[in-house]
């Protein structure tokens, strides 16, 4: 994927500090990213067009019909420690939204706490940087986006794909997606907060997962499995992610 | 020579300052005539000053560490001022929240909560430009807001005050010698490959 493609990827990032703010802007700019800041969750949800309808019963939220997110955005970067909304709630609310669980989030936080790294991991963050962030962590959002544009594909119609088998399959709604090749993710347990760095592989093998499970289909899971290895022949099509459009 | 003002008091630099403006610069807030001022210094001089004044910062002892390198770093032709730009927000908190501090360590019942509060703001601003003593001293402060320890806290920002105060001098005493640098028609030197 060259520079161009790259520059379109739009990063939401909040941060309740303005040093921290001009920090992960300049980073991101640097990095080709388009970049819009806020300094609350509450205005990132705002942004991403989601808002609460009831105010006792945070818990349902939901997408405003005349405030429907304008600008597409591919990954949400946000400070952990904010005065109201934690980074925490704002994943949360985020991973809750049916509109919204697909755009990754990425946690930052300036404490090392194992526990806190494991609670947002499990609850769907794809990294946890420790702040200050750095340019070399923001390699490891580039993965990140390019499978939400694979995801997106999912959503919406499907335009690109490429393998005629797969389209001849559309009319029993079914949608393969094929992975890139040069993705191909290696095996390796999730969850493992220990580790400095997650694989980039580590978050695709969590939603194909999730994919799956929204199939239902245990023998498409084990095909899956097989497929996912990163000694297979890469000359032959390959089935990351398999889903059944309801 | 002018004199930039200080929040922590005279800490000029006692050596004059040697380079100047060059005639085209010359604002009309310029007290002293520019054509009347002699250039003492060569641009490669000036350059070789700042240099071992910024190696200073990192190696003697400890004042910066390898993110205010990072700010370097993000500093282009496109944002040529950024350093500057993210530094003074560091000024502004930092001067706002050792304010905030001051105030709430003086109260009766001291809000420790509050004080922990101010401390880790200032903890992560100081971090986010690589003013290590400044975080070191604000770590050794969140220890002693826990332990509720009033005494101890006065110490504290009184350290956090002092390390701020050394740490914002040589800030600005580095970001003269660079806009003598650039003034004299130079570049700010990127290589600091010293810093490990």
């Amino acid at each position: 994927m060259g520079m161009a493609a790259e520059s379109q990827f739009h990063v939401l990032a909040v941060d309740d500090s303005l040093i921290d703010r001009k920090l992960i802007e300049r980073l991101l700019r640097t990095s080709s990213y388009q970049v819009t800041t806020v300094d609350s969750g509450s205005k990132a949800l705002e942004f991403l067009g989601l808002c609460e309808n009831d105010e006792s019963n945070p818990s349902t939220p939901y997408v405003c019909p005349n405030n429907h997110q304008e600008v597409e955005v591919n990954l949400v970067i946000t400070d952990y420690c904010m005065p109201g909304m934690t980074g925490y709630d704002l994943l949360k609310k985020i991973k809750e939204s049916s509109s919204l669980r697909n755009i990754p989030v990425v946690i930052m936080s300036s404490e090392n706490v194992p526990s806190r790294i494991n609670r947002c991991l499990e609850e769907g963050a794809e990294e946890f940087f420790l702040k200050p962030v750095r340019l070399s962590d923001l390699n490891k959002l580039k993965p990140h986006m390019k499978k939400t544009k694979l995801k997106d594909q999912k959503q919406g119609t499907v335009e690109k794909l490429e393998d005629l088998e797969v389209q001849q399959q559309q009319p029993q709604q079914q949608i393969i997606i094929q992975n890139e090749q040069q993705q191909a993710p290696k095996s390796r347990d999730l969850l493992q907060p220990e580790s400095e760095s997650h694989p980039h592989a580590q978050p695709t093998i969590e939603q194909q997962q999730q994919s799956l499970q929204q199939a239902n289909n245990n023998s498409k899971r084990k095909t899956m499995e097989q497929g996912l290895s990163p000694e297979t022949d890469r000359t032959r099509p390959r089935y990351s992610g398999i889903a059944t459009v309801v | 020579m002018r004199k930039v003002p200080m929040f922590c008091g005279p800490s000029v630099p006692k050596r004059r300052c040697l380079a100047q403006a060059p005639k085209d610069s010359c604002s009309s807030k310029c007290i002293v005539p520019c054509r009347q001022l002699k250039k003492t210094m060569d641009v490669g001089q000036m350059q070789r000053q700042w240099i071992d004044y910024t190696k200073s910062l990192f190696l003697e002892k400890g004042f910066l560490d390898g993110q205010f390198l990072q700010l370097q770093q993000l500093q282009d032709e496109n944002n040529p001022d950024f350093v500057v730009e993210v530094v003074s927000l560091f000024f502004e908190d930092s001067e706002r929240l050792l304010k905030d501090l001051t105030f709430a360590l003086d109260q009766n019942g001291v809000d420790f909560k509050k004080v922990d509060a101010h401390v880790h703001q200032l903890k992560g601003s100081s971090s986010s430009i690589g003013a290590q003593r400044v975080k070191n001293a604000c770590i050794a402060f969140r220890n002693f807001c826990e332990e509720q320890n009033t005494d101890a806290c006065l110490r504290c920002l009184q350290q956090v005050k002092q390390e701020y105060c050394i740490v914002k001098n040589k800030l600005e005493t580095m970001f003269r010698l660079e806009q003598q640098i650039v003034a004299a028609g130079g570049s700010i030197p990127t290589e600091l490959s010293f810093i490990g």
